[in-house]
């Protein structure tokens, strides 16, 4: 071999190598420079957890003296929406879809028959307390009948906050003792609804 | 002419001389042939070992000359890799460690089952990695359903499928190891980003590069199951303070947050590498966001059973809401639901649902909703338009993968006037750039109007259907299906509607069904089709240009100006 090979053999050698390298670095793996590497880390759980921005305290509704006279009295209203007529309001159950809706456009008029008169120190307006519901404002007046016909106001009308953190309820007993057989709540604005809500009005009576 | 005589020993004399030179010059000759073999020897020392060194350097040539070709053949991709790389170690990526209370995925946690049959809650995935640039990104297993049967019990079977996301800016390599997986055919979907990822079949791995931030979909063997949906998303911008008094933060980790309630002007961050089990709800609210990279986890909770849908994003009765970047997971039914609401935005949203009634994103009576860049898989309708009380208008689907594992990708109906409303209307609704990477049930794009509503002005423009595989199960088998209708089980209203101005614009389906059908049908001659303009329709490499070509079936007494170019 002369000197014209082994320069060949050279070159081809060194044209492979650099080739070589050239193919291993970019067969390598790719990497990138850990100063653009971010890794958000999980703190140490062993299960879920409850976070505490969405806890809140346990409420416990108050206890109001008497008899809840409205449960199995005739409940009726100048319309509902959907499938929540009326009924839903006196039955004794606020979850689930057991509440009245009123109509979309007006007020809300629910009217209820005691059957009999009764004399009435409180009242308890409630919405379903689960926190799906989220807080409202209703603009609520109360007026009682003892003949179905002729009504005179109770309490004026007056926002209402309602808040599932506590309870979704609002208790009325600003108002003197009335004796009456026919109970009228009028809502007038919901914040929360197109139509007044009421999972149930419980009226309170001692006799 | 004057001849010199010679003497006899002058004769003597000549011819010892002339013995003399020939002496001389044999030795002469002699001398030189010895300096020749002299000068060969020397020539051979420099050839290197002779014969065998010429032979040696033959073979040396060879062999260099077959790894220089060889080398040249790698040497492009090489040098592409190169240049790849050198975006990647500029690249910035951000990496969310998955919660650490997640159970790994257990081989009964994969089978394909009924949900009242085992534990369907979200897992860790341990059969598939996933790296990122080589570091390896937290792989979630989350249920999907891969029948095409409609279940009255409200039970079907499903399946689980890895799931990962991340944050990048630049470009990364992506290696997705499937240990269970014998590789023969790797698939990445969307197809129109033509990745022809290096498949490792004795590790079990495919690696590619992406450089545009979307959703990628790896499929193994010509098969669903097991696909692996890679989230990759844009770096978040503008992450809000914790401190901020009008944001809910959530930070990384798994959360029991049963309800979350919006109200105006709130923003909820669901930081990635968070999974909230819960559902986020805003009623009667206005300027109200959820963001973040964070999943929303409904998979504690029991299949509605068409009882109680417990809808993971929803927005009733809301104005100018907004979802950014988070991920929906086995909802209890539908996926997101905005119901009478003006005003929304939706960026950069993926979904999947499994259970019934489980539609990706249901608008109904909405207004001025803008939905972009996001991904949705459904066992139910994926982009749905309804009106259940108001109208519904001015409504945007963009740049949005679709995979449909039941029913319709792309439906307006069938609910068009479930309120019963005067004068219903749905009226200026468009999908652009949609790529539906499956649909195996029920038509792609549809319109049904099972009520008395005027739907009118609906365009559909640059829609790619990767897999058109209608009819599947209990499915119907029409790609396009527009239809003025009355169903027993969907009707509200005793008249029926009309549909006006319809416009497709680019429309192609790469594979599918031997055979594709279609149809537009009205109900009759006064509630009509009237006015349907379709261009670019390719089906299956073939340019539509006639409505006997594209298999559609048209009723002529109740349809009008139908026009396919």
């Amino acid at each position: 071999m002369n000197k014209k090979g082994i320069i060949v053999i050279a070159a081809m050698a060194a044209l492979l190598a650099v080739m070589g390298i050239l193919v291993g670095i970019g067969s390598s793996p790719a990497k990138m420079a850990k100063k653009n590497l971010t890794v958000v880390t999980a703190p140490d759980q062993d299960e879920a957890m409850e976070n505490e921005q969405f806890t809140v305290a346990e409420y416990i509704s108050p206890k109001i003296n008497g008899k809840n006279v409205a449960i199995g009295s005739r409940a009726s209203a100048n319309g509902y929406t959907d499938v929540y007529p009326a009924t839903n309001a006196v039955d004794g159950r606020r979850e689930s879809i057991s509440y009245w809706e009123g109509p979309v456009d007006g007020e809300s008029i629910l009217t209820v028959n005691l059957k009999k008169a009764y004399s009435i120190h409180t009242m308890r307006v409630a919405l379903n307390p689960d926190s799906i519901w989220g807080p409202r404002t209703q603009t609520m007046e109360v007026s009682v009948s003892e003949d179905g016909k002729k009504f005179t106001e109770l309490i004026p009308s007056k926002d209402y906050e309602f808040d599932p953190n506590t309870g979704n309820e609002v208790v009325l007993k600003d108002f003197k003792e009335v004796k009456a057989q026919y109970v009228r709540l009028t809502i007038t604005k919901n914040t929360g609804a197109k139509g007044g809500q009421v999972a149930e009005f419980e009226i309170y009576s001692n006799d | 002419m004057q001849h010199k005589k010679i003497g006899r020993s002058e004769q003597k004399n000549q011819v010892k001389s002339l013995r003399q030179k020939q002496e001389e010059e044999n030795i002469m000759v002699k001398e030189n042939k010895n300096a020749d073999v002299t000068s060969e020897k020397k020539s051979n020392r420099q050839r290197i070992g002779g014969r065998a060194g010429f032979v040696v350097g033959c073979v040396l040539i060879y062999f260099l000359a077959v790894g220089i070709i060889y080398s040249a053949v790698k040497l492009p991709k090489a040098i592409s890799a190169m240049s790849a790389k050198s975006a990647i170690s500029k690249t910035k990526v951000v990496l969310y460690d998955g919660p650490k209370s997640l159970q790994d995925a257990t081989d009964e946690d994969l089978a394909n089952v009924k949900e009242n049959e085992r534990d369907i809650t979200l897992k860790h995935c341990v059969d598939t990695v996933v790296k990122v640039n080589g570091e390896e990104s937290y792989v979630y297993d989350t249920n999907v359903n891969n029948t095409h049967t409609w279940r009255t019990d409200y039970y079907p079977t499903m399946e689980r499928t890895p799931i990962t996301y991340f944050d990048f800016d630049g470009t990364v390599e992506i290696s997705v190891q499937v240990k269970n997986i014998d590789i023969k055919a790797v698939t990445i979907r969307p197809l129109s980003y033509g990745i022809k990822p290096d498949i490792d079949v004795k590790n079990h791995t495919v690696t590619f590069r992406i450089n545009k931030p979307d959703t990628y979909t790896v499929e193994f063997n010509k098969n669903v199951k097991r696909a692996v949906h890679i989230f990759a998303n844009e770096i978040e911008e503008n992450v809000p303070s914790r401190d901020d008094k009008n944001v809910l933060y959530i930070g990384p980790g798994e959360w029991n947050i049963e309800n979350i309630v919006l109200q105006d002007g709130k923003t909820l961050y669901i930081a990635g590498g968070a999974v909230v089990h819960g559902i986020v709800n805003a009623n009667f609210a206005s300027n109200v966001k959820v963001r973040g990279r964070g999943i929303i986890d409904g998979s504690q909770i029991r299949g509605w059973r068409g009882r109680t849908a417990r809808i993971p994003l929803k927005f009733d009765n809301c104005t100018n809401f907004s979802v950014e970047g988070v991920t929906v997971l086995n909802a209890n039914a539908w996926g997101f639901q905005a119901f009478n609401t003006i005003g929304g935005k939706i960026d950069n949203l993926k979904m999947i649902t499994s259970r019934p009634n489980g539609d990706g994103i249901s608008l109904q009576s909405c207004k001025s909703i803008k939905m972009e860049n996001s991904f949705i898989r459904t066992w139910d309708d994926s982009l749905v338009v309804k009106n259940y009380d108001a109208n519904s208008t001015t409504l945007r689907f963009k740049n949005i993968q679709i995979w449909t594992d039941l029913a319709q990708s792309m439906e307006i109906g069938y609910e068009t006037n479930k309120g019963k409303k005067e004068n219903s209307i749905i009226d200026d609704v468009s999908f652009e750039n949609i790529t539906v990477l499956h649909n195996f049930h029920k038509p792609v794009l549809s319109i049904h109007n099972a009520d008395d509503t005027a739907v009118s002005n609906i365009s559909y423009k640059n829609i790619v259907v990767e897999d058109a595989s209608m009819g599947q199960g209990d499915g119907t088998p029409q790609l396009i299906d527009l239809k003025v209708l009355q169903n027993s089980t969907w009707s509200s209203t005793m008249e029926r509607g009309t549909i006006k101005n319809v416009t497709i614009d680019g429309f192609k389906v790469l594979y599918g069904n031997k055979v594709i059908l279609s149809a537009i049908e009205g109900y009759d001659e006064e509630h009509n089709i009237d006015g349907v303009t379709i261009k670019g329709l390719n089906i299956k490499g073939k340019d539509i240009k006639s409505f006997e070509e594209g298999g559609f079936t048209i009723d002529t007494l109740s349809t009008a100006n139908l026009e396919i170019e």
